[in-house]
């Protein structure tokens, strides 16, 4: 936007002829005023908005003088005054938006001049989907971005882009007025005035080696010059609903499945609950009645507010800009204990033109927010828990402070836990603070030509968490004999000094652009935690550690520091509009690796075939570009390497010597050392970027088509250190992401009906391609097998269940194996007549293969309406939450397994016997050797957002005429559908487990905004 | 202004432009970080760290639960203890592997860890030595390589005590890792006891240095056992027998209080591994995590300052095991190692019953420590106990078998067990006679009952009941590490020249 102002001396210096006032009046097509559009005088500062009624007045107009008349989402009009006094202007709709400028990195271009792929999403389309983070708002907006959203209150969503080209981290690079972040969390939707989402090499290779995940660059809100203050208020306040509960067994319903699966060890426990919390049991007539039915996860949820205010003021005089916003936004959880997020933003923007070379300016964001962290290992709990004990048991002496019934009382083991005393005795918190500002100065030295801009970027972060433990009991493992504090101080402190020069100049048919930049950064990371046992709990003012008991404080810290400096450039080339060439390059040193240096190229080209002669008399394309481009990114959110191997000290390094009948020991110090020297780099991406943009069908329906091969080179593997467990990082590895960005939108208006409607999906070709020259390397949780899609479950294929003892006696791996009737029958995949680690395949992984979204939207009078859906197609999850039954056989069961178990020959082929499922062999411990069935789809189709408005224009309240308000309903993530038995198949743990999620709710809002 | 402007604009470029030449602006050291050049081999008043952070790697490594529990299973005497939980353990007990189960893998890897510490420990302790002036320093660096030594030919021996054949790492930079036959690691192992017995005090380990430590006569009395192992009956007398003659050895009188807080490091002890909770209740426990933790039952006593104590219930001795020890008339260490759910200790601490009738309701009371001996208010049970791992009881038995098959006459140590036992003495003892006391003494300690059935090849008989054979005899070579490591799947090496011969 900054770069806007450069448009405004284009026609440089105007010749001092007659002046006059200029007046007129500005129209929509139809002939409806417009209000607050921009005038300006072409070649000076000067201009004025247009009033209530659509009427300007500029004075001392040159004869020969040009006005440009803008305003947003309207083709912009520059018209030559010739000398009239009265100047009317009909503004038209800008279908194509292909003057509009674009941000990209250090600098702005038109849209039509792009040889990149840049998604542009507006603030306004953000400011009322009720997120706590702007990225959340993107869902389904943009194909190749796919958003992992968390339910937790407070919690950033995962961003992929184009894939997943990293085993390490794939979070983009978030540029913000200048600023580099891993996340925006800071950020209020309503602070944004754009984004540009940067998704091919040609684009994101200006920022080097941060930029191979895909570049996100955030400008936050501007004032307008001669514009009268406009003041804004924004704001919503609804209610969210976790949905898609998991319909767990009821006590009958877990007391049957314990009776099939094994009555000796179970009736016991069965009949404990029935002895303490009543209830009748008769084994002969399978009747089991329980006093004690809990569902738990009814006890763990409620409805819970999100509200969120925002008021922005912005304008500008002649020379100088401003906005200034505070923001509010409170987010309750749907979990029934205390957990929520607040957040606080202040946001302020100044420029201010010092003279007619020198422009200053200041951005500020300071932000305040805090949350209250939810204890989640309470969902799996839940789960995991079976409702034949009641949350409460006044009757047991022993717990504290409240009653929770002990999972102890009815002889289940220390692996439960009653889940409503989990969440309860939980108190985590976290404050974060947080200061962004971007000082700059631009230099105007040949005006409309050269340029120099340097600023100055420093941003101040800092989280403060507390956690307290006061003493608690519920059972043996489910209990605090003694009160803790931990306190953690994390501060981020950087900052980024970016010196640029631009030149642009045209020669007859021939325009072309060059940019040299230097930067210098800082990168400090400090962590410093304490703790503590024995404090006093009643009150917050207590909680230091000072007030501990001193013997058992500890302390511990680290810190990160590093530097880097940059150079880059950007060459770019225009003939005639038909041509265009781009070329940049940066240079980046770093100080994170013992390479110091990275280099990363890339080059774009266009060809806007509609611009050709030979298309002048064809009227079936309204524009039409072909694009092109290749380029080199990095990766640096690596690790760092070790540039010496480091020694352990400590107690855990250090024997204890002396332990001997009533002596306590000592520890000798002691130190051990064994690491292994690693070497790492940063990731490289190669990336190639083939596209398409047309319009057609008098520019209504517009298309981008983009085709993408990106392969990461060097990527960091971890493969296991011999005989160890261990590992240790190279850039050893290869990863191809490839596929489609589609997205094709159709707007149209007929009389005062204007509707638009749009469908954009990607698909993605994932693949390991090279791992060390190892076939495949075993993680913890997902294997990578070459050229099969990076973190695949890896098991046995379920084929059937065994039906009969014929069946089991006939097969010899059932004998080796003691199996039975009920169990999984598993493919022996090399034909062995065993079942082994040969047999295990890749069962899938959590990348879609296709996703989508469709959107639809009209504005009819005062009405508006927009509809968003969202739906991902070809993933998987891991069903975790049922795997853990390998470590209790006896955890509750869900009503789907229940329902349909097998339960005699013929019942079923897939679903295992209550029986089987407390078995090793259909439940394995290992992660790397589990089964399909616990392999699930996430494919979802979600409608992601749907909003109804109404707005009240011109409001005439006495002599004061209210512009306008906005009143509107939204529903966000009301509806999904999906098969898989989870709360919901968008779960932000990148490798698809699905364990202790936060259920992702459905939110209502009431949304207002007014325009003073 | 122009000018003015200009100025401004090349100060700029040239202030950018030298910073860019600085390029020590990118040379920064990384935050937090020793490097290990650092350690100054010169201060040969540190030369014991290293040794030292051998020890921690057996508390830390050694003593992981599931380790345990896995070298307990496989007896015939002892199982998981648990059917709802860890199905791979209990399949254990019918000679059923899974090569990817976890904790085959954590085994296989911990005791390597083990070794890697030791090989790197070795290394410091030879760099110190470059430094050394005295001869008071020499010997003490020979004394701690002994004893390094031994921990690492602890580590080998439990090894191929699960695994058979395995692995000689004898660089921590070693990159070709096929395994060796079991004998050639015998070899191996007896170079580094060797080594020890000649170098390190031969005292009790309650006389060393720094109190506890192996001493000469540990790694004699592991050499011991590795020749009961290999057949060498001449050799395992003549290491037991000095053990013995040296009289620096007693058994500890009360065989229940043995494995108490005050049994610890007593003179019946040749290796232990230590903990400490500093005696008080609460702040840093350096110990050995779920170790007994894995294995407790619930525990309550109402007069104790700690009133409960509970684990996970696993290791259960065998109704058949029980059976067998009562009607062999055991008293005392009847009491000490059945902690029997539904009854009282004798140190009042009543023991919850099993609430699955399926779970065991036996379990090991050599990992229980009364809760009068906690350290209040820290309740996790067995927390400040020390794990035993080598005792004269051991020896002694070794010492009768080997002279029984050398045509000897081992009544003498035999019965010092038996009588501490309050067992009747017996006669002209024979060497199933000092299988069964072996069996009973060493009941729930490190296997030994499980290596006495294969060392003697009666585990082909005594264990065929539930599925044993001879190949069942090792675990299989964990599968997370045959995949990295694919030469794991080549037949072992015979010759320990060979076995140096890696790199």
């Amino acid at each position: 936007m900054l770069f806007a102002f450069l448009f405004v001396l284009v026609g440089g210096i105007l010749s001092m002829s007659a002046q006059n006032t200029v007046s007129g009046t500005v129209t929509e097509k139809g002939g409806e005023p417009l209000v607050g559009v921009s005038v300006l005088l072409n070649g000076t500062s000067r201009g004025t908005t247009t009033d209530i009624d659509g009427n300007y007045t500029i004075g001392n107009v040159p004869n020969d003088a040009t006005l440009t008349f803008r305003y947003f989402g309207l083709k912009t009009e520059e018209v030559k005054v010739n000398g009239r006094s009265k100047v009317n202007v009909e503004m038209a709709d800008d279908a194509l938006k292909l003057d509009e400028v674009v941000v990209i990195g250090y600098g702005s271009a038109k849209a039509k001049d792009l040889t990149a792929p840049i998604a542009v999403v507006k603030g306004d389309e953000l400011t009322n989907i009720p997120t706590t983070s702007p990225m959340g708002a993107l869902t389904g907006k943009v194909p190749g971005v796919n958003i992992l959203n968390s339910g937790t209150p407070g919690d950033a969503p995962k961003v992929q882009i184009r894939g997943v080209g990293s085993f390490s981290n794939s979070t983009p690079l978030y540029v913000v007025d200048g600023m580099f972040y891993d996340n925006i969390n800071f950020l209020n939707n309503d602070d944004i005035q754009e984004m540009s989402i940067l998704k091919d090499a040609s684009a994101a290779a200006i920022y080097g080696v941060k930029a191979a995940n895909g570049v996100v660059i955030i400008t936050t809100k501007k004032g307008v010059k001669n514009q009268k203050a406009k003041i804004t208020y924004n704001g919503y306040v609804g209610f969210q609903k976790a949905q898609h509960l998991l319909d767990m067994c009821n006590s009958n319903e877990y007391a049957q499945m314990l009776m099939e699966a094994n009555p000796a060890a179970y009736r016991s426990i069965l009949q404990a609950s029935i002895d303490k919390y009543g209830g009748t049991m008769n084994e002969a007539a399978g009747i089991y009645n329980f006093g004690a039915n809990t569902n738990w996860y009814d006890h763990m949820l409620r409805t819970a507010v999100m509200t969120n205010h925002s008021l922005n003021i912005s304008g500008g005089s002649e020379k100088a800009t401003y906005s200034l916003g505070m923001s509010y936004l409170y987010q309750n959880g749907v979990m029934d204990t205390d957990n929520d997020y607040n957040r606080l933003n202040f946001r302020a923007q100044l420029e201010y033109d010092a003279t007619n070379w020198l422009k200053v300016g200041f951005t500020g964001v300071f932000s305040k927010s805090t949350q209250q962290m939810a204890h989640n290992h309470a969902w799996q709990a839940a789960f995991n828990m079976p409702g034949i004990i009641p949350v409460y048991d006044e009757n047991d002496p022993a717990t504290f402070p409240e009653k929770y019934a002990s999972p102890g009382s009815v002889g289940f083991t220390n692996n439960f836990a009653n889940p409503i005393a989990s969440m309860d005795y939980y108190n985590s918190k976290n404050e974060n603070y947080q200061a962004m500002t971007n000082f700059y100065a631009d230099f105007t030295i040949l005006p409309s030509k050269l340029n120099f801009r340097t600023s100055y970027g420093y941003d101040f972060s800092s989280v403060r968490g507390t956690t307290v433990v006061e003493p608690y009991f519920v059972s043996s493992n489910q209990q605090a004999t003694i009160s803790s504090l931990t306190k953690q101080s994390t501060d981020y402190n950087k900052w980024v000094w970016d010196n640029v020069l631009t030149y642009r100049d045209t020669y007859g048919k021939h325009s072309w652009g060059a940019m040299v930049g230097y930067s210098m950064r800082q990168d400090r990371y400090n962590w410093l935690q304490g703790s503590v046992n024995g404090i006093p709990t009643d009150k917050p003012e207590y909680w230091y550690i000072a007030q501990g008991d001193g013997d058992t404080a500890r302390s511990n810290d680290n810190g990160t520091r590093y530097r880097s400096q940059s150079v880059f450039t950007r060459l770019n080339y225009d003939f005639d509009n038909r041509y265009l060439l781009m070329f940049t390059f940066r240079a980046d040193g770093t100080s994170k690796y013992q390479e110091k240096w990275g280099y990363f190229p890339s080059v774009g080209a266009a060809w806007n075939i509609s611009n050709e002669s030979f298309m002048k008399d064809q009227k079936v394309f309204d524009f039409l570009k072909l694009r092109a481009s290749w380029g080199q990114l990095g990766n640096d959110n690596v690790a760092a390497s070790d540039g010496f191997a480091s020694i352990s000290v400590g107690n855990g390094s250090s024997g204890v010597f002396g332990a001997n009948g009533v002596n306590a020991g000592v520890i000798v110090p002691g130190y051990q050392n064994t690491s292994y020297f690693s070497w790492l780099k940063w990731e490289r991406v190669n990336e190639t970027n083939v596209g398409l943009s047309f319009a057609t069908l008098n520019s209504r329906l517009t298309a981008d088509i983009d085709w993408f091969y990106r392969m990461t080179t060097e990527a960091v593997i971890s493969p296991r250190i011999a005989f160890s467990n261990s590992t240790l990082a190279g850039n050893w590895g290869k990863i191809l992401n490839s596929g489609f960005d589609v997205s094709i939108n159709w707007n149209d208006k007929v009389g005062d009906f204007a509707y638009y409607a749009g469908f954009n999906f990607s698909t993605l070709y994932n693949r390991v391609k090279e791992l060390k020259g190892l076939p495949y390397l075993i993680g913890g949780k997902t294997v990578n097998m070459l050229d099969k899609p990076m973190n695949s479950y890896y098991g046995y294929e379920v084929i059937g269940i065994y039906q009969t003892p014929e069946e089991v006696a006939a097969d010899p791996i059932a004998v080796a194996n003691g199996l039975e009737p009920g169990d999984f029958k598993y493919k022996d995949v090399n034909n062995d007549g065993m079942i082994d680690g040969n047999d295990r395949q890749c069962l899938g992984n959590y990348l879609p293969t296709f996703t989508y979204g469709i959107n639809f939207g009209f504005t009819y009078k005062n009405f508006d309406f927009a509809l968003s859906t969202y739906g991902q197609h070809g993933a998987k999850i891991f069903n975790r939450k049922r795997q853990l039954r390998y470590a209790q056989a006896n955890y509750n069961f869900d009503r789907d397994q229940f329902e349909n178990r097998w339960t005699g020959a013929g019942s079923t082929n897939e679903y295992p016997s209550a029986k089987a499922l407390t078995k090793a062999w259909n439940v394995s411990s290992s992660a790397t050797s589990t089964n399909s069935y616990f392999v699930e789809s996430a494919d979802y189709f979600r409608i992601q957002n749907v909003t109804l408005g109404y707005s009240f224009k011109n409001i005439k309240m006495g002599n004061y005429v209210m512009p306008g308000i906005r009143v509107s309903l939204t529903a966000d993530r009301p509806l999904s559908i999906f098969s898989a038995n989870a709360f919901s198949p968008e779960i932000t743990d990148p490798e698809g487990w699905d364990t202790e999620v936060y259920p992702l709710s459905a939110t209502y809002t009431l949304g207002l905004q007014i325009d003073f | 202004m122009k000018f003015i402007k200009n100025i401004f604009v090349a100060s700029t470029a040239v202030l950018a432009m030298s910073a860019f030449t600085a390029c020590d602006y990118l040379d920064i050291e990384p935050e937090n970080k020793v490097p290990e050049e650092n350690v100054d081999f010169t201060k040969i008043e540190n030369m014991y760290e290293p040794v030292s952070g051998c020890y921690a790697k057996i508390r830390t490594s050694n003593m992981h639960w599931v380790i345990n529990l896995m070298t307990n299973t496989r007896d015939g005497d002892i199982w998981s203890g648990r059917v709802d939980d860890q199905g791979e353990i209990v399949n254990l007990d019918k000679y059923v592997y899974n090569a990817s189960f976890w904790g085959l893998n954590e085994m296989w890897s911990q005791y390597y860890n083990i070794i890697r510490v030791c090989n790197a420990a070795i290394q410091s302790l030879d760099s110190y030595a470059e430094n050394i002036t005295s001869d008071t320093d020499m010997k003490k660096y020979l004394s701690y390589s002994g004893e390094v030594r031994t921990l690492r030919a602890l580590a080998y021996y439990r090894l191929t005590q699960m695994f058979g054949d395995v692995s000689i790492m004898h660089s921590n930079t070693q990159s070709s890792l096929r395994r060796s036959t079991r004998e050639v690691v015998y070899e191996y192992i007896l170079t580094d006891l060797e080594f020890a017995m000649t170098n390190t005090p031969k005292v009790r380990p309650n006389q060393m240095e720094h109190v506890g430590a192996a001493s000469g006569f540990t790694a004699e009395a592991l050499a011991a056992k590795v020749c009961m192992d290999k057949g060498d009956y001449q050799k395992a007398l003549e290491y037991t027998n000095e053990i013995i003659t040296s009289n620096l050895f007693e058994l500890y009188p009360d065989y229940y209080q043995l494995f108490k807080l005050p049994g610890r490091l007593c003179n019946e002890s040749l290796l232990e591994c230590q903990v400490t909770d500093f005696g008080i209740g609460d702040g840093d426990y350096v110990g050995v995590d779920q170790f007994f933790n894995c294995c407790g039952p619930k525990i309550t006593n109402s007069t104790t300052a700690v009133t409960s104590a509970s684990g996970w219930n696993f290791m259960g001795y065998k109704a058949s095991f029980v059976k067998w020890a009562e009607d062999r008339g055991e008293t005392v260490r009847a009491t000490t190692t059945f902690l029997k759910g539904g009854e009282t200790t004798p140190s009042g601490d009543f023991v919850q019953a099993a609430g699955n009738p399926s779970n065991t309701n036996c379990w090991n009371g050599k990992y229980y420590l009364p809760l009068e001996q906690m350290t209040a208010p820290r309740n996790t049970y067995g927390s400040p106990n020390n794990v035993r791992i080598l005792r004269y009881a051991d020896v002694l038995l070794m010492n009768a078998e080997a002279k029984v098959r050398l045509g000897q006459n081992g009544d003498a140590p035999f019965n010092k067990v038996r009588t501490r036992a309050q067992m009747p003495t017996l006669s002209g003892v024979t060497v199933d006679q000092i299988l069964d006391e072996r069996r009973m003494e060493l009941c729930g300690e490190w296997a030994n009952r499980l290596t006495d059935l294969i060392r003697t090849g009666k585990a082909a008989t005594v264990l065929a009941s539930q599925g044993y054979t001879p190949e069942k005899a090792y675990f299989p070579v964990p599968s997370s590490q045959s995949d990295v490591s694919t030469e794991l799947k080549l037949e072992p090496l015979t010759t320990l020249e060979e076995a140096l011969g890696q790199q």
